[in-house]
């Protein structure tokens, strides 16, 4: 087995944030001294990524994924832990580090505001130090795959969100970087353009083997593009593995919907293997089932046996409602639960429980 | 009334929080006395001992200059640069359709402004320059009480100012290039550098019709004694009226960039 | 040797990029160089209308006067030029988080921040100041030709302490939390160095030629061309004090992005 691309161990990131008293008095004190108080934003994070995978990186607002984010890309250094990328270390190696990497941020641009996209692109060619002739090469690609052509002689400024990105996707991956970071790649956009964006990553992970780490609140981006998740929440890792882990793992459930044929039963309560099911009205009915407890098997062969049942679907929770539920239960993973398969996250597991 | 009040409590807080630079000003204007100190000491040094340069003796044009930056100090303010900021990064749209008049805002948002600054700018830097130059006291109380009336119309005019200035420097590309310049220009026309008599015949009847001088030469020199009684009381009047005028011209440029703002969609 | 090379191709094409760019506005380019012509015109007129009266100043004769205001022009006009991001690198780059993808790139930061964007207008001061020292040594009786032959040089060393001073300055912001930065402040302190170092007295002199070597950078570099005996070993150390607070500003950038990355802010 070849080592891992990025390796991370432990890795902590605490800052000091200033206390600022209110009010005037505050601020009058405040020009002889200050008090400040200590923030843990990440909180020993573990993991290890391989050459080309493709990784969703996801956690609520605050829970320390840019944090994570920065510190892997050089920018900021850790507290404490062990970060090694690629055989450098990012923050101390920063210089040669940068040349390794490709970063969009879905926020904010990387290409020069007023001037065209291409000079921007010829900018980059120096930066990167690119030979006219990977130089030709790239670009030639990046065109068949986002048609960025027609947009580089204009301004960026002048741009759509949409071409915008195309444009920044383009721009991280110039000098080839075997490691692609982005950051919210789709916010903003509309349908097709989030397809677009999508289907060139997948195929940049595909062709390039570019290894990708994706934060986003888009969970779709999660699911059509990556094989596996880390999910951050108050600087901790609370899981990695597989989407469909996070599924039995969090909200191991699914929802049974039936029709009935006989109206007559649309004003009862029903009940299937002691749970309640839930009227749905117009005869429709909705029972939901704890895997841990049942079979889904079980449930829908008693329905159909007990009721004259018309129509029957199963549905499993989608991702942003599993999401939503590990946020909100802030990462308690339900008892008996199946844990993921990695070991990394068994070890975290043991510490999240408090929470 | 209230909602300028707390704005004006805002800008206060806010320039609380920098002490760096609170620090950093006051030596500023340390050292630009200190400049000019040094530079009419030297041409000082060309005329007989007690004689007299544009009408000022040594003494008195040490004070001249003095009164003028620690004024400066107090009536310092930067709207026309928050005001380019603000349209530049299209956050104007929230200005206008806040329930109060946009200049009147800004105005007395940089009069909060000057009230800190004559507490924690102009008055410890005149402490500092009565102790180590020797600047007189204002010529008689009357002069220190109308001097005082003329420095908050200084305030007034410069805010009046600022705010045209801003709505112009909305129209170029480096606002910064040329609010700097800008304050080249008035530091030489208001009379901070250089009292007016310095300027050639010609000029000065031109400088006399700006409103420029209005911001440092009429404090200046009401605090000097060279203008008193209904003469000084005639100057003060001027000086108004340039504010009210001014006033009125940032009203009708605010009019127009509104109107722009509105049919740009912020 | 090959990274010098490197980064001064780079400089080009920042400088060709965003002059390219800045004239694509034909107007508002003209008519930045002309309100920075007013301020540049408006400082001038204060010395010419104090100076012109007298025959000396500290034993400095009008046309030095001139002279020495001219050329401290060119410094401080070139410095202008590349300084813009400086002036705002606490707000721009810090508080809006602008300066995470300078970070992101193989290019020092400072050279970045240095070059990313220019005052292409203040190139008219050069200019202005140039004809001004022109106008001047037309009417020196006696101006050491050697010394104007080094002046543009020892320009560039000025414009070098200028930088410097001011990257130390904004250097700082890594440290003092404040949008502005206490670079305006000191940027007044810039006109000390335009008029002759006589007129000061003892303490005066030496904080121009220690703390804030301003004198270095605009008053120095003239006292060969203008024959001032008693300055002329100055004259001969500003390449030093140049290097000298370069290597100080470029250490204490170092420090700073260190900083940065503790603490993120």
């Amino acid at each position: 087995m070849t080592s891992p691309l990025v390796f991370v161990k432990d890795l902590v990131k605490t800052f000091e944030v200033q206390k600022k008293a209110p009010g005037l008095m505050g601020a009058v004190k405040g020009l002889f001294s200050s008090e400040t108080v200590t923030l843990t934003a990440v909180d020993g994070v573990s993991f290890s990524l391989a050459r080309g995978e493709m990784v969703g990186y996801i956690g609520p607002n605050g829970a320390g994924k840019s944090t994570t984010i920065k510190m892997l890309t050089g920018i900021l250094t850790p507290t404490s832990g062990t970060l090694e990328v690629d055989g450098m270390v990012p923050f101390r190696d920063r210089r040669t580090y940068t040349r390794r990497i490709g970063v969009v941020f879905g926020q904010r641009t990387q290409l020069w505001w007023d001037i065209a996209v291409v000079e921007s692109f010829r900018l980059l060619k120096e930066i990167y130090e690119i030979s006219d002739h990977d130089y030709g090469l790239r670009m030639k690609e990046f065109d068949e795959l986002l048609e960025i052509g027609r947009y580089l002689d204009q301004p960026v400024r002048k741009l759509s969100l949409g071409e915008r990105m195309r444009c920044d996707l383009a721009a991280s991956l110039l000098h080839a970087p075997p490691l692609l970071f982005l950051d919210e790649p789709t916010i903003g956009l509309d349908v097709v353009a989030k397809a677009n964006v999508r289907a060139f990553l997948a195929e940049v992970n595909r062709t390039l083997e570019t290894t990708v780490i994706l934060t986003t609140h888009d969970l779709d981006d999660i699911e059509e593009l990556c094989q596996r998740v880390l999910l951050i929440d108050h600087g901790k890792l609370l899981y990695d593995g597989p989407i469909s882990g996070l599924r039995d793992r969090y909200l191991p459930e699914v929802r049974i919907r039936f029709d009935l044929k006989d109206s007559a039963l649309s004003g009862k309560r029903l009940e299937i293997s002691g749970i309640e099911a839930e009227n749905l009205g117009q005869n429709r009915f909705q029972v939901v089932v704890d895997l841990r407890k049942m079979a889904s098997a079980d449930v829908i062969r008693e329905v159909v046996n007990r009721y004259p049942v018309v129509d029957l679907s199963v549905f499993e929770p989608d991702i942003e409602e599993v999401v939503g539920r590990i946020y909100k239960d802030h990462g308690r993973a339900l008892p008996g639960a199946p844990v993921s398969e990695r070991p990394a996250t068994q070890v975290r597991a043991s510490s999240i429980r408090r929470g | 009334m209230r909602p300028y009040l707390a704005f004006a409590r805002a800008s206060f807080l806010n320039l609380l929080a920098y002490r760096a630079r609170y620090f950093v000003g006051i030596l500023t204007y340390f050292f630009n006395v200190t400049v000019w100190y040094y530079i009419w000491k030297a041409l000082f040094s060309e005329v007989p001992p007690g004689g007299t340069l544009g009408g000022f003796t040594f003494p008195e044009m040490l004070t001249y200059v003095a009164t003028g930056w620690v004024l400066r100090s107090f009536y310092f303010n930067e709207i026309d640069r928050e005001i380019a900021v603000q349209v530049q990064e299209g956050r104007m749209a929230m200005a206008l359709i806040k329930p109060v008049d946009y200049q009147a805002m800004t105005i007395v948002q940089s009069l909060g402004e000057s009230v800190f600054r004559a507490g924690f700018f102009a008055a410890p830097i005149a402490l500092v320059l009565l102790a180590v130059y020797p600047v007189s006291l204002p010529a008689s109380p009357s002069a220190a009480l109308l001097c005082g009336v003329s420095g908050i119309l200084s305030a007034l005019l410069v805010a009046a100012i600022n705010f045209c200035v801003g709505l112009i420097a909305i129209r170029t590309y480096s606002i910064l290039g040329f609010l700097r310049a800008k304050y080249m220009v008035l530091e030489l026309l208001s009379g901070l550098l250089i009292p007016p008599a310095f300027f050639p015949e010609k000029v000065r009847p031109v400088l006399d019709w700006l409103p420029f001088l209005h911001m440092n030469f009429t404090p200046g020199r009401i605090y000097l004694g060279l203008v008193s009684g209904r003469a000084a009381l005639e100057v003060l009047a001027l000086q108004a009226f340039w504010v009210v005028a001014l006033l009125f011209l940032g009203q009708v440029l605010w009019r127009r960039t509104a109107r722009h703002i509105e049919s740009m969609g912020g | 040797m090959k990274e010098v090379r490197r980064h001064a191709r780079l400089l080009g094409l920042y400088f060709s990029q965003y002059a390219k760019a800045r004239l694509e506005h034909r107007v508002d380019f003209f008519t930045s160089v002309f309100a920075s012509f007013a301020g540049t015109a408006a400082s001038f007129s204060v010395v010419l209308l104090l100076f012109s009266r007298f025959p000396h100043l500290g034993g400095w004769t009008f046309p030095e006067i001139v002279f020495l205001y001219g050329f401290s022009l060119v410094p401080f006009g070139l410095f202008n030029v590349v300084s813009p991001n400086l002036y705002e690198f606490s707000g721009r780059y810090l508080t809006e988080g602008r300066f995470d993808r300078i970070l992101l790139r193989p290019v020092s930061p400072l050279f970045q921040i240095l070059f990313e964007s220019f005052r292409l207008e203040s190139l008219q001061e050069v200019v202005t100041g140039t004809l001004a020292v022109v106008w001047a040594v037309r009417r020196l009786p006696d101006v050491s030709m050697a010394g104007l032959w080094l002046l543009p040089l020892w320009a560039v060393f000025g414009a070098v302490i200028y930088v410097s001073i001011f990257a130390i300055l904004t250097a700082l912001g890594f440290w003092i939390e404040d949008r502005i930065g206490i670079a305006p402040p000191v940027f007044n302190l810039m006109s000390f160095g335009r008029y002759p170092l006589t007129i000061y007295d003892l303490k005066v002199r030496v904080l121009l030629s220690s703390v804030i070597p301003f004198a270095f950078a605009s008053f120095y570099p003239t006292v060969l061309a203008l024959r001032k005996a008693e300055f002329i070993p100055f004259f001969a150390v500003v390449p030093f004090v140049s290097a000298a607070s370069l290597l100080l500003a470029v250490f204490l950038w170092r420090v700073g992005v260190q900083k940065y990355g503790s603490t993120g802010s």
